[in-house]
């Protein structure tokens, strides 16, 4: 499916970077904010130790997906965090205190539970944005975005992460079936025939829609109160991402924009 | 103290679990819970059921543990003023909208946070704590070196799941469901995707599903660690495992009071659970990473076995009168235990219909049935058919 084009303000975009060599792409492309995911803290996603993201010099953001431990919590404390660091885009807020009393600016963004403007605006007493879920309507996020007390990231483009669990999926299942172990492939469910794929690290299992997410085209109604246009480059070829920084049009979907999902079993007509 | 807590998915599983030995039982209102499928509770029966557990001196938890959306907003705050008034022992949320609303009405509910917060660490703990929440519900994958982190440093009551299934996933951070049929993990429409075969590039179908959660051997290691509430799962599962499962925690528990569990009781406790659950069932998280030794693989398919064989209704020392469940007949070997007494097992030797006519076997589940049985048996009692030799060492 294709989906309009639409401007976005390169300052705004919050970039993942799945790739450091990537980032000079994006720099002629005006990109001024990036965003890596931190190894031993994220899941998922292609991650970066500080030393690497020191090394880039950009002014970085720094992706902690992970459900914490007091012990990993305890072991990042004892990280020395880089001067090019601006702030942190996080899951757990159990590392909220620690990194507001260092100055950062800190987002949540707790894979899809934040689909409420009453709950978006709870965070924002202590967190200095917040990454709207991808589970929600247009109009849902029209709402929260009226209402939120700060701006917001949205969650622009990328692939879905819809699954993440502490365990290790794919490990575990070719030891079961006696296969050389690896550490992501990809799955059918038969029916609707759908492709999901799966990355796993010592530190869990996330699966991914095999269809990205496209939601360029609501920037322009909301951009208002939006703080950055969030794109995840993961599993991306860097042209695809370079469309969809210049606004062309790629292979996508419009997620949930446009269709809610049911409530009750008895809510299906 | 040490609590048992039970779900309650309708009336009849209700009035089990606090028969059976829950100290407390969790229920869905008619709004806002994550068992959207379970009958739940409308507003009058709530009030009725928690004046009924008040009565027996145990307590009520309601859920509100929705992942909300702007639309679930209308109708909160009478909601929660209404659980407040007809006094429920505490709700269990996981969206701080809850909390806050709470609050802002100045309400006089206790707080209990959802395993669908997913906490694992004492930072996010004290969070939860400050905020006015007096129980945490710990994340599934919670090992016992975060049980007692957590304890320590925040003081908090702690209650953990000990017993059903589990999520692949961390709790709340899957939707899976909404992607495959639309339907809202996180509003109680889960399809339990987890529990589905793929295609993959191996001749083997990929699955991912967890073996059951049983914590038997853990119980003793927990109230140690400092676990408040121990919880089972399965709000919509029968009274028979219910009420098998409460027995057999409940019996654990006065073992580990005093000092009389032993390990043939436990390989008995495990054997009967798994039996009910009709699932394989390990402890998880608590000593380490689950392994592939701790998921279900191969298409496996659930039958349920025909174990229950009837509810006691009455007992006059001679003839127990049975509702009947499943089918058994003349000669069969069967075990009774009930809320307050000891298992034991009989032969049937004879059997009367609702005519005093007597019959070979019982077909018909919900008929009425008079076996004799010359040893007076509880109301409610369960009777199974027999499948191990029945422990009971003290």
């Amino acid at each position: 499916m294709l989906v309009r084009e639409s401007k976005m303000k390169r300052d705004k975009i919050l970039i993942s970077v799945s790739n450091i060599e990537d980032i000079k792409e994006y720099k002629k492309l005006g990109i001024t904010n990036f965003l890596f995911p931190l190894k031993d803290y994220s899941v998922g996603y292609p991650a970066f130790s500080f030393a690497e993201i020191s090394s880039t010099n950009v002014r970085s953001f720094v992706f902690i997906n992970r459900l914490l431990e007091d012990d990993d919590i305890d072991k990042f404390v004892e990280l020395d965090i880089p001067k090019n660091v601006k702030g942190f885009v996080i899951e757990d807020i159990g590392l909220l205190e620690i990194l507001k009393r260092k100055g950062y600016e800190v987002i949540l963004y707790q894979n899809h539970l934040n689909n409420c403007y009453k709950t978006v605006n709870h965070w924002l007493k202590d967190f200095d944005s917040v990454v709207i879920s991808t589970d929600i309507t247009k109009e849902e996020i029209k709402l929260i975005i009226d209402k939120s007390t700060k701006n917001l990231v949205l969650n622009t483009f990328g692939f879905p992460l819809i699954m993440y669990s502490r365990r290790l999926l794919v490990s575990n299942f070719t030891k079961h079936i006696g296969a050389t172990v690896t550490k992501e492939m990809t799955i059918n469910e038969e029916r609707k025939n759908q492709d999901f794929f799966l990355k796993e690290n010592e530190y869990g299992t996330a699966i991914f829609y095999s269809i990205p997410f496209d939601y360029r085209s609501i920037i322009e109604e909301l951009d208002y109160n939006l703080k950055y246009y969030l794109i995840n480059t993961a599993y991306m070829d860097i042209n695809t991402i370079k469309d969809v920084i210049t606004g062309k049009v790629v292979d996508a979907n419009r997620g949930f924009l446009d269709e809610k999902t049911i409530y009750r079993i008895g809510d299906i007509k | 103290m040490i609590e048992l807590l039970s779900p309650a998915g309708d009336k009849e599983r209700l009035k089990i679990a606090l028969l059976y030995g829950a100290d407390a039982v969790y229920l869905g209102g008619s709004k806002y819970g994550l068992r959207a499928n379970a009958t739940n509770f409308l507003m009058d029966e709530l009030k009725e059921y928690v004046e009924y557990a008040h009565s027996l001196n145990k307590k009520v938890y309601v859920t509100v543990n929705i992942v909300f959306h702007n639309e679930e907003l209308d109708g909160l705050e009478e909601y929660l003023t209404y659980l407040s008034d007809i006094n429920v022992d505490a709700i269990i949320v996981s969206d701080p909208v809850v909390i806050d609303t709470v609050k802002k009405l100045g309400l006089d509910l206790e707080i209990h946070l959802s395993t669908q917060a997913s906490v694992l660490n004492s930072r996010a703990a004290k969070y939860y704590k400050d905020l006015g929440v007096k129980r945490i519900v710990l994340a599934r994958e919670a090992s016992k070196e975060d049980i007692i982190r957590i304890k320590e440093e925040t003081g908090l009551d702690i209650e953990c799941f000990i017993q059903g299934a589990m999520c692949t996933s961390f709790s709340g951070r899957c939707v899976l469901s909404n992607y495959t049929t639309n339907r809202d993990a996180n509003r109680g429409g889960c399809a339990q995707v987890c529990r589905w075969s793929f295609k993959c590039d191996y001749d083997e179908s990929f699955e991912m599903m967890s073996k059951d959660l049983n914590m038997i051997t853990e119980i003793a290691s927990m109230i140690d660690d400092g676990v408040n509430s121990f919880k089972i799962e399965g709000r919509m599962r029968s009274i028979y495992y219910i009420a098998t499962v409460l027995y057999i925690y409940r019996r654990v528990l006065e073992r580990i009071k005093s000092k009389t569990l032993t390990h043939e009781y436990i390989e008995y406790a495990t054997n009967i659970i798994n039996r009910v659950a009709n699932r394989d069932s390990v402890s998880q998280f608590y000593r380490g990473l689950p392994t592939h030794n701790e998921q279900y693989y191969n298409g496996r398919i659930e039958e349920s076995n025909q174990d229950f064989l009837g509810l006691v209704l009455d007992s006059d020392g001679k003839y127990l009168t049975l509702e009947v469940r499943n089918y058994f007949k003349l000669g069969d070997t069967v075990q009774v235990f009930g809320p307050n007494s000891r298992e034991f097992e009989f032969t049937i030797d004879e059997i009367l219909n609702e005519d005093n006519e007597t019959i070979e076997i019982c077909n018909h589940p919900k008929e009425i049935v008079k076996i004799r049985c010359s040893k007076p048996v509880e109301k409610m009692s369960i009777m199974r058919i027999k499948v191990f030799d029945i422990l009971d060492e003290l």
